[in-house]
């Protein structure tokens, strides 16, 4: 039983809390961005060449401050890359697998699909784990025409995301993989797969809210 | 004996002339390295206000796009870093420069036919790739609609690809007509309409890296 307690605390659902309707042609999202202003040029007309230069080098320090700190991970989803870096500094550049971009409709469930990209933005590594277990979600089942456990064991999969993965948020993961002759190529379920020894660089270099970026 | 042309060679400079007519307002606009005037204070001014612009883009976890017309390059960017640089073979605009201002918000990425996964009792698709998108799936030539008002035209090269470029120029020009069609009768929409030739790679990383709701900013934020 204590076993069973220490599995299920390494264990990821790796993406299996995904299920979107759809990724194309809805409305526009909201964000949390700010929206145009359209009203600067002219309005400091009387500023000075000095104070216009002056102002644009603390513009530039304050972007540059945006920036993460310390290592941060770049994820290129088309060219299934994954980059560490400082700075300007590339410290690793890995190759990856990342989201198929296929969908998976839900058997009986009309309207409910999975469509498997990687998401793209900023995330935070918000776990650090070894020997993760997947917790193989409803689609893992479905896809290859199982039905869904109803035994919460029965999903438990160990051996299978390699000696580590960092959870970056919605049970995505960058973790390892068994199938290394697919890496370089779009054939996950959202999470981002790599080798065994980028894998142990990256987490090595990483830490709780380590940025990653994807794009 | 009269031989006739190929249906083919007949239909070929129709429709090119046809879209060259549907595109030929923009060819009046002369392209302007900067959207002010060129005096120093200007394109300092200039490069501030895109910076300002950025920095608001830059605190936020979205990646944002940053187009410098002035330096032929379009920059995928997230946190203020440059993750992506997709150069401009050449542009031309059409409609108001001066309201190029301020952060323009995609409505939706180019639409990519997603293969459907078919489940196959003891398969796993961890191990048989079930078709995946990849970028060589992405189109070459389309159409990005930006609130406020901005269309984004993106297409090859006419020399390399005729065909593709021809209908890049006819899609463009139908959406403009429709949307004018739909205004009934007033004036033609305040739409900024930007044409931008990349290479079909360059075109297909783009139309991958763009996602809904993307921001895109215009303007140079480096000053002499």
């Amino acid at each position: 039983m204590a076993h069973l307690a220490r599995t299920m605390a390494a264990a990821i659902a790796c993406a299996g809390s995904l299920t979107l309707a759809a990724s194309h042609g809805g409305e526009l999202p909201e964000t949390g961005t700010p929206s145009a202003s359209r009203d600067l040029p002219g309005k400091r007309s009387g500023e000075s060449l000095d104070a216009l230069r002056a102002r644009q080098a603390a513009l530039k320090r304050q972007l540059a401050q945006l920036a993460p700190e310390g290592h941060y991970i770049v994820v290129d989803t088309a060219h299934n890359k994954l980059l560490v870096k400082r700075r300007d500094d590339t410290i690793l550049d890995a190759i990856a697998s990342t989201g198929s971009g296929t969908i998976l409709d839900a058997p009986g469930k009309p309207g409910t699909r999975w469509v498997f990209d990687t998401p793209r933005g900023e995330f935070k590594v918000q776990s650090r784990l070894t020997n993760p277990v997947w917790v193989k979600p409803d689609w893992a089942f479905l896809e290859e025409g199982l039905g869904v456990p109803t035994d919460p064991a029965q999903r438990l999969e160990p051996g299978t995301l390699g000696d580590y993965a960092l959870g970056f948020g919605k049970g995505y993961f960058i973790h390892g993989t068994l199938y290394r002759r697919l890496l370089g190529k779009n054939v996950t379920h959202g999470c981002i797969r790599l080798s065994d020894e980028d894998l142990r660089t990256v987490y090595r270099l990483s830490k709780i809210g380590t940025s990653v970026i994807i794009f | 004996m009269i031989r006739r042309a190929p249906l083919s060679a007949r239909i070929l400079p129709a429709f090119l002339t046809l879209s060259l007519m549907l595109g030929a307002p923009l060819q009046a606009a002369e392209p302007a390295p900067r959207p002010a005037g060129n005096d120093e204070r200007s394109l300092v001014r200039e490069a501030n206000r895109v910076l300002e612009e950025e920095i608001k883009l830059a605190a936020g976890a979205q990646i944002y796009l940053l187009l410098d017309l002035s330096a032929r390059s379009l920059l995928i960017k997230g946190r203020g870093i440059e993750l992506h640089h997709i150069e401009v073979l050449s542009w031309d605009a059409a409609g108001n420069e001066e309201s190029w201002g301020g952060a323009y918000r995609l409505r939706t990425r180019p639409v990519v036919e997603r293969p459907k996964v078919r489940p196959v009792p003891g398969k796993e698709q961890s191990q048989e790739l079930a078709e995946p998108i990849n970028l060589n799936d992405m189109p070459a030539e389309y159409l990005l609609q930006f609130d406020p008002g901005l269309l984004v035209n993106v297409g090859p090269p006419v020399g390399e690809h005729p065909w593709l470029w021809a209908r890049n120029r006819l899609r463009e020009a139908w959406r403009r007509l429709s949307t004018w069609t739909i205004r009934s009768g007033n004036a033609p929409p305040p739409w900024l309409v930007l044409r931008l030739t990349l290479s079909q790679d360059q075109a297909r990383s783009l139309a991958w890296s763009v996602t809904d709701g993307m921001p895109l900013l215009i303007g140079s934020a480096t000053a002499p």
